[in-house]
């Protein structure tokens, strides 16, 4: 028996076939890096480079959400919060110490991580709703202390970074290798954390947090370190997006509506998912650009905003990933009700959040070993 | 003979509730004792103040010569306390293998790098499964068992802590009478391994034949202890029972 083989579990004798699926997918994987990794290289134009640095930017933010609000089950308005830490961290020292904002965006992941311990140590400490207010919270008095201490962040007119040295046409392409490598790592985060005591133990947390108390998991503990966890890369990627833009201000850095967006990317691709963070982004962010093309305004922008995240409520509440999974499990099982098996049929197909199967196993391909 | 628990003056309200009134007893360790009472008398009450689901109002519990009300929940069962619930609580979403290896007896940052499920404890969760009769359902969901089968794998789960004082919060309710015995008969074994139970119960029958001493609860106090014997045939508790 394989460890992962857990995960396709209803339907039994899952062994060798799940393990040539997890090469498979992990190949896959390798493969899909590589490819975004060399267009630039093959001189795709500045604006897919630009929307696709925007796409790893959402997969960045989704990733780190879904550890807190997928994993634990703890929902959060605040993630760009943390992106406009580290903006801002970036930039400060950036300017300061006159080093590439490249440079020092890594303790803009930091500082990201050390707010993350503060609020969470507030917040976190007992079982509760608080949570998602604490963190819009968080966003808006970021955005005022922001404005109003202008010896640390200039207040309302803003910084402007160092001018990147990259010359036409590379301008664009080392933002987007470094944004690309973040969303690798944050998405390597996420696995490697679902498949960790840690991860079930958030998901435990998630399910009943009493309850797991009481079998022994520091449910405080717990919580506060995905929360540090699930902030870090985003914080990075915070620098790294300052440094793109060359220009950062309060309200274009603490803004809510990147919060949103990053909820609304997790929920389409599925929440608690590894993977339907990236399929989010990857549907949402072109669509988006595309939308801003059309209408052009930002008020019509947030309909499309609004009217996005009224469908995904509506017709795929759980998102993508585990509806999709839980249709491949239930006509898989129903071709194997043929011979003999038809409880599992009726099991896979009626069970609630069977689908998982799919998202484990898409956990279990990045990489996972055999423990058998 | 030692105490494993020791519960002292230990109160609690809930609004006009006296649920838990200034309750005392004491658990022997190596014992099997038996919690009764009538409905509503305190008993899950009880069992969430010692193993700290709920704060108490007052009172103290000393397990294992330590005092434990202050501690967080996690912390008493890294002590060794563990139970089980009146309506089954396990983790739907899980199978029934993750729902067994995902207790931690102790804490270390390194355990939780660790594959969920994975050496060891894997074997050691298969093997607990084997011992209540379930590990041909270890890759099922454990949302999908039958309600019965539900209390066994919570039952495999508290073992998994290696526990040193079990509480089992009415284990034969809703459970069909094969099972019944089967629940005792593990009960049994494990108690001649060393572990200690408190079982709330009203199965009166399974309370007679595995507990001694039995204690009973009233109104939130103790109002009777003694051999099952001893406290059938005591005025007190029958008129607990009947004046209800
Ligand atoms: N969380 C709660 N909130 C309010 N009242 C409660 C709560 N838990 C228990 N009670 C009350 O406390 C009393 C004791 O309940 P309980 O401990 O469940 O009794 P038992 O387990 O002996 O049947 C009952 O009157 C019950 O209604
Ligand atoms: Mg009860």
């Amino acid at each position: 028996m394989k460890a992962h083989s857990t995960a396709a579990a209803p339907a039994g004798n899952a062994g060798p076939r799940a393990v040539r699926g997890a090469r498979w997918a992990a190949a896959a994987v390798v493969l899909g890096l590589a490819l975004l990794a060399a267009l630039p290289a093959l001189g795709i134009n500045q604006y897919y480079q630009n929307m696709l640095l925007l796409t790893f930017l959402f997969c960045v933010l989704g990733c780190g959400w879904n550890i807190m609000a997928g994993y634990a089950g703890y929902v959060s308005l605040g993630q760009s919060a943390f992106l406009g830490i580290g903006a801002y961290t970036a930039a400060i020292l950036a300017v300061r110490w006159h080093l590439s904002p490249f440079l020092v965006a890594p303790l803009g992941g930091l500082v990201a991580a050390v707010f993350a311990l503060a609020v969470g140590l507030v917040v976190l400490r007992t079982r509760g709703h608080s949570f998602v207010i604490i963190t819009i919270a968080l966003l808006f008095i970021l955005q005022i202390v922001a404005l109003n201490w202008p010896q640390l962040t200039n207040g309302s007119t803003g910084i402007t970074l160092p001018l990147p040295p990259f010359k036409k046409p590379w301008q664009t392409a080392p933002f987007y290798w470094y944004m690309l490598a973040l969303a690798a790592l944050s998405v390597w985060l996420s696995a490697w954390i679902r498949r960790t005591k840690f991860g079930m133990g958030l998901i435990a947390i998630r399910e009943d947090e009493d309850k797991a108390g009481i079998i022994g998991i520091n449910t405080t503990l717990y919580k506060i370190t995905a929360f540090m966890a699930s902030v870090f890369f985003t914080g990075i990627a915070g620098g790294v997006y300052a440094y793109y833009l060359t220009f950062i201000d309060p309200i274009g850095m603490f803004n809510i509506l990147l919060s949103v967006q990053t909820v609304l990317v997790t929920m389409l691709g599925g929440r608690g998912t590894v993977w339907g963070p990236v399929l989010g982004a990857f549907v949402l962010e072109p669509l988006n650009e595309t939308s801003y093309a059309y209408f052009g305004s930002n008020q019509s922008h947030l309909v499309v905003f609004g009217l996005a995240m009224m469908l995904i409520v509506l017709f795929l509440p759980r998102g993508i990933i585990p509806t999709v999974g839980d249709w491949w499990a239930a006509r898989t099982a129903a071709a194997r009700g043929a011979d003999g098996s038809a409880q599992a049929a009726a099991a896979a197909g009626t069970a609630p959040g069977a689908g998982a199967a799919g998202p484990r196993a898409a956990a279990a391909a990045v990489g996972e070993e055999d423990s058998a | 003979m030692r105490a494993i628990l020791r519960v002292e003056r230990l109160t609690k309200r809930f609004g006009g509730v006296h649920a838990v009134r200034e309750c005392s007893f004491e658990v022997r360790q190596g014992s099997i004792t038996g919690l009764i009472g009538p409905n509503g008398s305190g008993k899950t009450t009880v069992f969430n103040l010692i193993t700290g689901m709920i704060p108490a109002d007052d009172g103290r519990v000393i397990f294992a010569g330590q005092p434990i009300e202050r501690l967080p929940r996690w912390e008493r069962a890294h002590r060794g306390l563990a139970r089980t619930f009146q309506i089954t609580r396990l983790f739907r979403e899980m199978t029934v293998l993750e729902n067994v290896v995902a207790p931690l007896s102790r804490f270390s940052w390194r355990a939780l790098a660790q594959s969920a499920v994975s050496g060891p404890e894997r074997r050691r969760a298969m093997e607990l499964l084997d011992f209540v009769g379930l590990s041909q359902l270890a890759h099922r969901k454990a949302g999908e068992l039958s309600y019965g089968q539900q209390k066994l794998v919570e039952f495999a789960q508290v073992l998994m802590q290696e526990p040193k004082l079990i509480l089992l919060d009415e284990p034969a309710g809703g459970v069909n009478p094969a099972m019944i015995d089967r629940l005792a008969g593990l009960v049994r074994e494990l108690n001649r391994r060393g572990t200690t139970f408190l079982v709330v119960e009203h199965n009166m029958p399974m309370v007679m034949s595995l507990c001694d001493p039995v204690i009973v609860l009233a109104r939130g106090s103790k109002i009777a202890e003694g051999s099952p014997k001893e406290v059938q045939n005591n005025p007190a508790v029958l008129d607990a029972y009947l004046g209800d």
